[in-house]
């Protein structure tokens, strides 16, 4: 059903019950006067059960929504109902003292107007008693705890009870004092209950003092109205409650409920607020300081990508408001001694006290958070109140990062004594925070930076795989290919195959001295040279001459190359090669596998006159599964799992075995050979294999 | 060739000639150490130097690149840099260079001493 519809006829019938209850009650008014408070129990009570009943369930309905009140709320819903329960609450004491004086024993209901009279001033008590039952429901219901539900439940049954009691009461149905016992039980249950109903109070102390003294003085009124009027409900010279329970029986013990409800649970909110209010300030510091410490955690979650400067203007911020201190500096000792920030305080003066030498080492000093309770009476400190007199109390706040000492927060007070040790115990939360901030915002920074680093020498990686050969040029007569690992992401191998001046094919095998980036920037400019005296030379000698003329004159000289060449003749197997101090050439000839080593000075060692003097050149002619291998000492130098050098032999023994001269297969061999003995990943010389394999179709 | 490897370098004087010894592994990481020693000797206005290698147990290209670096101003200077007792493995590397074209290498230090001093005389 529609609930606007449902609300109409729930007020339509509310209306009509009461109408019914009127004319039924003037009916029997002409009557007999006496049957309308005597003889009519049935009627009273049917009727009273039906109103109260019905306008309990519309307040219900009204107001089920509002009965989780979120913790942030109860103040306001506080303010505004408890201000109405209170308003309420006198209004019943108005109408109760001017009933009192004004209306005399005789003015029962007695005339048709002071039938309506009366009805509407009960009407408006059973009103209050709901509004006050919602309020007091609302109250204990928001601030419940585990079995909340269950107390309030059994609060209804000794409710209803007592209704009932109440309700025999008039029927003679038994014993006077029998009920009046049982009456007074139900009463000191039902009170006793509302005192202990398990609620939480806790929200009472995070209110400021201001806010406690309002509610305290509103408890106090509604404890004293509340005591007056449940006192007068049980009281039998009391014209207006006694007529209302001989005229709306029911309607009567429910308003007694309620008022005890109401009442006790004011008692209680008296008592609470009592209790905490001489924690009122202390309680205002803590809370301030849970607040600021909450802050101050989130904050160094986000200061990850903040400098160290703002990290500690922030905390040292923080830390003056915590502390309620009246100013503030931060010095830091890292590179030159120099003030981050000061709060309240000239900087000059700090720097004054540094000269003075009353600042740094003394400071550093302390490694733990240190209280000065008064700067005049220690012995230390005493000659800074000559220069800042304003510093009268203080706080060392030591600041580290990774156990080194950065420096310092100083947090002062202009009154002695006016630290004390509860703030050094937040000062210390103070201290490891920052710790963290900006051990973090390092972290961060080296982060950042070994990501950039990652990714330029991902960039350099890429370019110098780039200047090696990515598919070698086919060369008549021969198969050739190659591998080449560098030490780190980038090394300082190089290999190509180029043409000289008189077309003849070239190989090239070089290795730049030292490892790595160093490496890496020769074999790319290597690469130039070679590629540029390629073009004017026509034997191995002349080619290698000239790279060692530029490179002699114009690299540095610690810098050397050791290269080799093959120069290709013809298809038919006459190379020439010649070895500018590299490692020898490994060739299988005529079934015999050697090393052969033709004379020669590494390039870049010595000027052309005596680089050429000693340059020497050797031509073979290579006949049937013939192979020249190149390598660099990357390879015969690899350090194997079992500490003894790579060597030749396992390449030689590889050379002799391998049947079917096909270079990549060689390579392929090679690889798989090398990933066997690799010790340590991470530490090995640039390694290079550049093989030469003779093709069988061209043997002639 | 792992990172503890470590180099020490000692120094002896005879007469107006100094005897640097090397003992460890001179490589990439150990360079630089034998780079500074040879520059402030060379600083320190010494011309003569032998270099024994004797206790040496491994040279890198790094190594190599250090002779190198000075061997040229102190030839101006009518110093030399003569190298003694290499290993055969240290020798080898030398030789496949072409070191002995280019350094005096003796198999003993007296004899670098000697021709320093004949030399003088």
């Amino acid at each position: 059903m529609n609930t606007k519809i449902r609300k109409i006829l729930l007020i339509c019938s509310g209306i009509l019950l009461i109408l019914i209850r009127l004319i039924g009650d003037i009916i029997l008014l002409s009557i007999d006067k006496s049957l309308i408070l005597n003889d009519n129990s049935l009627w009273n009570l049917t009727t009273s059960i039906l109103i109260v009943g019905l306008a309990i369930y519309y307040y219900y309905e009204e107001s089920k929504n509002d009965f989780n009140i979120k913790y942030d709320e109860i103040l306001q819903f506080f303010n505004f109902s408890f201000a109405q329960a209170t308003f309420l609450s006198i209004t019943v004491i108005a109408i109760y003292i001017i009933v009192e004086n004004f209306l005399t024993a005789e003015q029962h209901i007695s005339d048709y107007f002071t039938l309506i009279i009366k009805t509407l001033l009960y009407l408006y008590l059973i009103v209050v008693a709901i509004l006050n039952v919602g309020f007091s429901v609302k109250w204990v219901w928001s601030r419940r705890k585990k079995n909340t539900k269950e107390i309030l439940l059994v609060l209804s049954i000794a409710s209803l009870v007592l209704i009932v009691l109440n309700s025999l009461n008039y029927k003679d149905f038994s014993n006077q004092t029998f009920q009046s016992i049982s009456v007074f039980i139900i009463v000191t249950f039902i009170m006793g209950i509302s005192y202990y109903t398990p609620m939480k109070s806790n929200w009472i102390a995070t209110l400021d003092k201001k806010t406690k003294i309002r509610l305290l003085f509103l408890s106090l009124i509604n404890t004293i109205i509340g005591s007056i009027i449940v006192i007068n409900t049980f009281n039998d010279t009391s014209l207006l409650f006694n007529d209302l329970r001989h005229y709306y029986s029911v309607a009567s013990t429910f308003f007694s409920v309620s008022y005890i409800f109401f009442t006790v649970l004011n008692i209680r909110l008296f008592f609470n607020i009592l209790n905490m209010l001489p924690s009122s300030t202390l309680f205002a510091k803590k809370h301030q300081e849970i607040n600021n410490l909450t802050y101050l955690i989130r904050y160094v979650a986000e200061s990850i990508n903040k400098n160290s400067d703002y990290i500690l203007t922030t905390i040292a911020d923080l830390a003056i408001r915590t502390s309620g201190a009246n100013g503030a500096w931060i010095e830091y000792y890292e590179e030159d001694y120099r003030i981050v920030n000061t709060f309240s305080i000239d900087s000059k003066k700090i720097y004054l006290l540094a000269d003075k030498k009353l600042t740094i080492d003394i400071f550093k000093n302390f490694d733990k958070v240190h209280l000065v309770e008064s700067i005049s009476e220690d012995k230390v400190f005493a000659p800074i109140s000559n220069y800042i007199p304003e510093i009268k109390s203080l706080i060392i706040i030591p600041i580290y990062s990774f156990d080194k000492r950065l420096g310092t927060i100083l947090i002062y007070k202009n009154e002695e004594y006016a630290l004390d040790y509860d703030d050094v115990q937040v000062m210390n939360a103070f201290g490891d925070n920052i710790r963290i901030a900006l051990e973090n915002s390092e972290l961060m920074k080296e982060s950042i930076e070994k990501e950039k680093y990652k990714s330029e020498m991902l960039i350099a990686q890429q370019m110098q795989t780039k200047l090696l050969p990515q598919t070698l040029p086919i060369i008549n007569g021969y198969n050739c290919s190659a591998m080449s690992i560098p030490a780190t992401v980038v090394g300082g191998d190089y290999y190509d195959v180029v043409e000289l001046k008189n077309g003849k094919p070239c190989v090239i095998i070089g290795d730049v001295s030292g490892k790595g980036i160093s490496a890496s920037f020769y074999m790319a400019q290597l690469k130039g040279i070679v590629l540029s005296k390629s073009k004017n030379a026509e034997t191995a000698t002349e080619l290698l001459s000239g790279i060692n003329e530029i490179i002699y004159n114009n690299v540095e000289s610690k810098m050397f190359i050791t290269m080799s060449v093959i120069v290709f003749d013809d298809t038919f197997g006459n190379i020439t090669i010649a070895r500018a101090g590299h490692l020898p050439f490994i060739i299988k000839n005529n079934g015999n596998v050697e090393l052969i080593r033709p004379n020669g000075i590494g390039v870049g060692l010595a000027d052309n006159k005596i680089f050429g003097k000693y340059l020497e050149e050797k031509s073979l002619k290579l006949v049937d599964d013939a192979a020249v291998i190149l390598i660099t000492d990357g390879i015969n130098e690899l350090n194997t799992y079992n500490n003894t050098d790579y060597g030749y032999d396992p390449i030689i023994n590889q050379l002799r075995d391998i049947k079917n001269n096909n270079a990549e297969g060689f390579i392929d061999r090679m690889k798989n050979n090398l990933q066997g003995f690799i010790k340590d990943e991470l530490n090995h010389d640039d390694m290079t294999v550049f093989a030469v394999f003779k093709d069988r179709s061209y043997n002639n | 060739m792992t990172n503890n490897n470590k180099l020490e370098i000692c120094f002896r004087s005879n007469e107006d000639i100094t005897i640097i010894e090397l003992i460890g592994f001179l490589d990439a990481h150990t360079a630089p150490e034998f780079e500074n020693s040879l520059k402030n000797a060379i600083d320190d206005g010494i011309y003569k130097i032998i270099v024994n290698f004797k206790k040496l147990d491994y040279i890198s290209s790094a190594g190599l690149g250090v002779l190198m670096a000075f061997i040229e101003d102190i030839r101006l200077k009518d110093g030399d840099i003569k190298l003694a007792e290499l290993s055969d493995k240290v020798y080898a590397i030398f030789d496949l260079l072409g070191f002995p074209m280019l350094f005096d290498i003796d198999i003993d230090e007296n004899i670098s001493l000697n021709k320093f001093k004949q030399q003088l005389g």
